[in-house]
């Protein structure tokens, strides 16, 4: 048994991941099990690949790969195929699973790339699309910040304040951004066979709690300029509410209240801001404008 | 109309589909002032978005092939239009065809209808060339090309890569499906037909909207409209590689800008096709 702890869970793991290890092997909020034999639920079975998220039960089958099955945030289930790779299945409990077991566990994320920029304060970089969040994130590495997680941001909420929780400790780029930074792709893994993304191992954040300031949501556009806007009240949970994992926020928010309550919280204690950059050098636009919002909020000294 | 709540805005690519979108975005919104094209109000999402995909499956589609996510395409448009209570238009540029679980990948039980957009391919190849930033005759073949997949290279897109087959193959799947109800509209009536045209759209769609309300979405999304807003302040959908996405607007611009040999290829790839929708006339006399 393999034990780790990411995003605030203390996994047990019968799978081996690249995640950052734990100490703690009393407590488990998180198994991961390998089973054998036939899915109990293969109600879905006719439907040949499907994915359902039901309230606690996400279930995700795929020809090649097999299924996951995450349970009421306790446990995810793995049927593999015979021929699936180690990769495959890390590629799949890391993002959609892991997404699916917090969120049955009251617990909301977002896609997006969590930087901190000192060692108190961290700010997200979201989007639902390839928008250069990482390759940004990347940059800011190599000048010194630390990725806290990509892929998903985890936020929680303790004492009125919202803080970030640490992921594992890797980039995920693809290969045209690999190139561009000049990272050798010969020296690195692709996250999944066949897939041209790399799995680029950055600084270990540790288990600091990283207050959550800011979050970015970037998108590239060809419109002639740049625009940056603040979101606040209600446009903000709009932007967070479709940055949101899980199939659940399109159906209204009935059926996970406590994730509604972190989403409003979240929105009135994070400064939200859209920032819409041209597609050419839009690293360095971004960087720019985020640093900008950093200095003027008296965050990070000024340049 | 099916049952589903899709309604398929398909087309090979260049052949009006966006100008139908902005046009149906100007009849939505029933403003007194154009649609602003980077802004509309209205949203047609394309169907191979890894937003889209990620909003209904719930997660990101970053770890899928395209072979992968070909398997799962029928599933999240299900989810879908069951998530949906009125019609949702998606855009698309992939063929009518199936998956390796042998599934249409359009999901017909999830769809209402398609509006397919049809323009004579000797036009096409031109502003294909042209959105592309590549050769006419690269164009000319590409549209031959019986296993095109448009996007392939295209690493990290926001988009994954379509299967649009050659366009001969693509206006065929599509056309003589018999899955969902289907409108053929032909760029060159929407160009000289307007009102007549968008109309029986518009009734096709079972939309409700008076001859006044669709003859002013047609003002505000006309070509030079468009052209004139994109001049000022750009159009997001412009790949990289173009000058323009509002290139020209015109019907027959291949009569000028096309060699007799390159005619004669497109006819030879498609001249069966073209004859059915009344382009091989134009493109005979030309050549004789």
């Amino acid at each position: 048994m393999h034990h780790y702890h990411v995003y605030g869970l203390n996994i047990a793991s019968e799978v081996a991941l690249d995640w950052p290890l734990s100490a703690n092997h009393e407590s488990t909020d998180l198994m991961i099990r390998i089973q054998d034999g036939q899915l109990p639920e293969d109600k879905y079975a006719h439907v040949g690949v499907a994915c359902q998220w039901q309230q606690g039960f996400w279930y995700f089958t795929l020809p090649g790969l097999g299924a996951i099955v995450v349970r009421q945030g306790q446990a995810i289930d793995l049927y593999p195929h015979k021929s699936v790779t180690a990769a495959d299945i890390g590629s799949f409990i890391e993002h959609p699973a892991l997404s699916a077991a917090l969120l049955q566990r009251n617990q909301i994320s977002l896609y997006g790339t969590a930087v901190a920029y000192d060692g108190q304060h961290a700010f997200g970089l979201l989007s639902v699309v390839p928008s250069g969040k990482s390759s940004l994130a990347y940059s800011m590495s190599q000048q010194g910040w630390v990725v806290v997680s990509d892929g998903m941001v985890v936020p929680y909420l303790s004492d009125n304040q919202s803080y970030v929780k640490t992921g594992p400790a890797h980039l995920t780029l693809w290969q045209d951004s690999c190139q561009r930074l000049g990272i050798d792709i010969d020296a690195e893994k692709t996250v999944r066979p066949g897939i041209k993304q790399y799995q680029i191992a950055t600084i270990a954040a540790g288990n600091t709690n990283f207050k959550l300031t800011h979050l970015f949501v970037l998108q590239s556009t060809r419109i002639e300029h740049d625009q940056y806007v603040v979101q606040q009240g209600l446009n903000a949970f709009r932007v967070l509410q479709q940055h949101c994992v899980g199939e659940p926020w399109l159906k209204g928010m009935g059926v996970h209240k406590d994730a509604f309550v972190q989403m409003t919280a979240l929105a009135n204690s994070v400064s939200v801001h859209r920032v819409l950059t041209q597609k050419q050098d839009r690293g360095e636009r971004m960087l720019a404008q985020i640093r900008s919002v950093l200095e003027c909020s008296q965050e990070i000294a000024c340049v | 109309m099916s049952d589903g709540n899709i309604v398929w805005l398909a087309s090979y690519p260049k052949s009006g589909n966006t100008w139908f979108r902005i046009f149906l975005a100007n009849l939505f919104a029933d403003k007194d002032v154009p649609q602003d094209i980077n802004k509309l109000e209205i949203s047609t999402p394309v169907a191979a978005s890894r937003g889209l995909f990620a909003n209904v499956a719930g997660w990101s589609s970053s770890a899928l092939n395209l072979s992968e996510l070909r398997l799962l395409q029928p599933s999240v448009y299900r989810q879908l239009s069951a998530q949906q209570k009125e019609s949702c238009y998606l855009k698309t540029h992939e063929a009518y065809t199936k998956n390796a679980s042998n599934q249409f990948i359009h999901a017909p039980e999830a769809s209402q209808a398609v509006l397919y957009f049809v323009r004579n391919p000797l036009d096409v190849c031109l502003s294909w060339a042209n959105h592309c930033g590549i050769s006419t005759d690269r164009s000319i073949q590409q549209m031959a090309h019986s296993q095109w997949l448009a996007g392939k290279k295209a690493i990290g897109n926001s988009q994954y890569a379509q299967q649009t087959l050659s366009w001969s193959q693509h206006v065929l799947t599509w056309t003589q499906q018999a899955d969902m109800p289907c409108l053929v509209m032909r760029y060159e009536d929407m160009l000289a037909k307007p009102e007549k045209t968008f109309s029986q759209a518009v009734s096709f769609l079972g939309l409700e909207y008076s001859m006044q309300q669709i003859e002013k979405a047609l003002r505000f999304s006309r070509f030079d409209q468009l052209k004139q807003q994109e001049q000022q302040s750009g159009f997001a959908e412009k790949p990289d590689k173009s000058k323009a996405f509002f290139r020209q607007g015109k019907a027959n611009a291949w009569q000028n800008e096309l060699t007799e040999v390159q005619v004669q290829r497109l006819l030879e790839s498609h001249g069966a096709v073209m004859q059915t929708f009344g382009y091989m006339a134009e493109a005979s006399l030309e050549v004789a």
